[in-house]
């Protein structure tokens, strides 16, 4: 609501746009943009072009959040963001359960701005502190979106990572395959799923098969896991 | 109407030499389909081969290349390194350009540089950025190696990353990359992208530094620490020597606990990883060793991890 007391200094702040692709979303998020005393309303429109031109108007160089709500599942089309430089404008996206894979997806890649994964049914709260947080310079999982990380493969491990022995199961292990073995040294190597197949010449699916099978041979949940056990056991072959 | 001045004529005469540059430069550049977002730029580095970004490259699969004419045709990805953030393409190239090169070394801050690439529907664009940071050789955060640091001064537009950054010539001094850095755009050498791209076309992917030892973490007795004077708490144990591995050829053996390889002392594995990182393929180096209860040294030529069968 207007009149909400703001910041004393006004460069303090977050410019926020919104595009939505219904009336009523959009009046929704506006309101909740609106009122947050922390939040400067640029702009909401449910036109792509408006919103670029709103866009094209501000003065560069100060941080713009873009809070989009999409029924469409595909992003790389739907952002009026794609001709300007990405750097300076931090996308929030809203999507129904089948549009976090691509959001994900899209979050790895830098160049397209996407800083923050939110389910359309987000609250009020959720969607405040995502803006804040990315506004920080965070970038923003909601835990339901959380799934689709590890289901795609996209964890992955950087280095050999280190647990004390108190937080690893210490159950008898079964011995590896010669190409679970194979597979566990690439994960150690940081490799993702898809980089793993190609390397290999194998399917994506047959390379998630041996990984589960490598999982439950090692009792791990996680790729961290999974190496930092075989380490232990003296399974990575450096 | 405005007379004609020496300005105006400098203008026109600069503008003009950009648009020859770039011209000349895109006959050789094409746009890369391999994410569901903008395609990135790719450049016809020689014959059949083109070079990208590999960070821009998002399947395996249905990987096409947008000539200059506007013509799309198919590609096989040949090759991946995102260590140092290259990926190569296999195409028919037919009458395709390949691009003329240019030695980056003599690259200052505050030179000028053109970038070209190439958008979906086959259009040239074309982009400015100054030469910001220059520096020695740049070790990547994945460990890769880019002969020299060439940093630019902002982020250039997601399409060209993978395109070249030009001399005035329309030479290229390298590939430029939004995938290497967060805050800015780099070029990675034309040097860096010679040596990447050769072991890609050979291999698939880069060689990496190898022992042939599965290790694992053991602790060492205050006493022993004491009676041989180190310092570590940790040993590396091997559990495993991998036959014909560059361990076993040089007497490692089961049992053996790595202490430091190189005066450098091993704490976990993640520092042998580290290690090899930086190791050279070819190169010996010195592993100190505890076996028997004493302090023994051995020399290992670290070779290349065997190719996945």
């Amino acid at each position: 609501m207007e009149g909400a007391p703001r910041a004393k200094t006004a460069t303090a702040l977050t410019k926020v746009l919104i595009f939505a692709d219904s009336t009523k979303e959009l009046a929704r998020l506006t309101a909740i943009v609106r009122s947050a005393p922390t939040l400067e309303f640029v702009g909401a429109s449910v036109d792509r072009d408006v919103l670029a031109a709103d866009l094209a108007d501000l003065e560069p160089g100060s941080p713009v959040v873009l809070l989009e709500n999409s029924s469409s599942t595909k992003l790389e089309h739907d952002s009026p963001t794609d001709d300007f430089a990405t750097e300076a404008i931090l996308r929030i996206v809203l999507t129904a359960q089948s549009g976090f894979a691509d959001a994900i997806a899209a979050m790895r890649d830098t160049d397209s701005g996407v800083r923050a994964a939110l389910p359309s049914w987000s609250t009020d709260d959720e969607i405040r502190a995502a803006i804040e947080a990315v506004a920080a310079g965070l970038i923003v999982i909601h835990p339901e979106a959380l799934g689709e990380l590890t289901s795609e493969g996209i964890e992955r491990v950087s280095f050999i990572p280190e647990f004390s022995s108190r937080e690893l199961p210490d159950s008898p292990v079964q011995q590896l395959s010669p190409r679970e073995s194979e597979i566990l040294n690439l994960l150690a190597d940081g490799l993702a799923n898809k980089e793993i197949a190609w390397r290999l010449k194998i399917s994506e699916h047959t390379v998630k098969f041996h990984i589960t099978s490598i999982f439950n041979k090692l009792d791990a949940s996680t790729r961290a896991e999974a190496v930092a056990i075989g380490a232990r056991r003296g399974l990575i072959i450096l | 109407m405005p007379q004609e001045t020496s300005v105006s004529n400098t203008w026109r005469a600069l503008s003009s030499e950009f648009a020859n540059s770039i011209d000349h430069a895109g006959r050789s550049v094409v746009a890369v389909h391999a994410r569901r977002r903008i395609p990135s730029s790719g450049v016809h580095w020689r014959a059949g081969i083109i070079v990208t970004a590999d960070h821009t490259i998002e399947r395996n699969e249905d990987v096409t290349v947008t000539l200059p004419d506007g013509r799309n045709v198919p590609s096989t990805l040949a090759g991946r390194d995102p260590t140092t953030d290259i990926a190569i393409l296999k195409i028919d190239a037919g009458n395709l350009a390949i691009a003329e090169k240019s030695d980056a070394a003599g690259l200052k801050a505050g030179n000028l540089l053109l970038a070209a690439g190439r958008t979906a529907e086959g259009a040239t664009r074309a982009s400015s950025a100054l030469v910001s940071v220059t520096g020695p050789a740049l070790r990547t955060w994945q460990g890769g190696q880019l002969d020299l640091t060439v940093r630019l001064d902002r982020r250039l537009h997601p399409n060209l990353s993978g395109g070249p950054a030009l001399d005035d010539q329309g030479r290229a001094y390298g590939i430029n990359t939004s995938g290497l850095s967060r805050l800015a755009s780099l070029v990675i050498p034309a040097s860096t992208v010679d040596r990447v791209s050769a072991e890609l076309e050979k291999k698939g992917h880069m060689g990496r530094a190898y022992l042939g030892v599965g290790m694992q973490p053991v602790r060492l007795s205050e006493k022993l620490r004491e009676a041989l004077k180190i310092s570590n708490e940790i040993g590396i144990m091997v559990a495993g020597v991998e036959p014909e591995g560059p361990a076993e050829k040089a007497g490692v053996m089961l049992g053996d606990v790595l202490v430091a390889l190189d005066g450098k002392t091993l704490n976990n594995l993640r520092s042998v990883q580290n290690f090899l990182i930086g190791a050279q393929i070819g190169k010996p180096v010195k592993a100190s060793i505890i076996r028997g209860g004493a302090l023994v040294e051995v020399v290992i030529t670290v070779g290349e991890r065997p190719a996945a069968n």
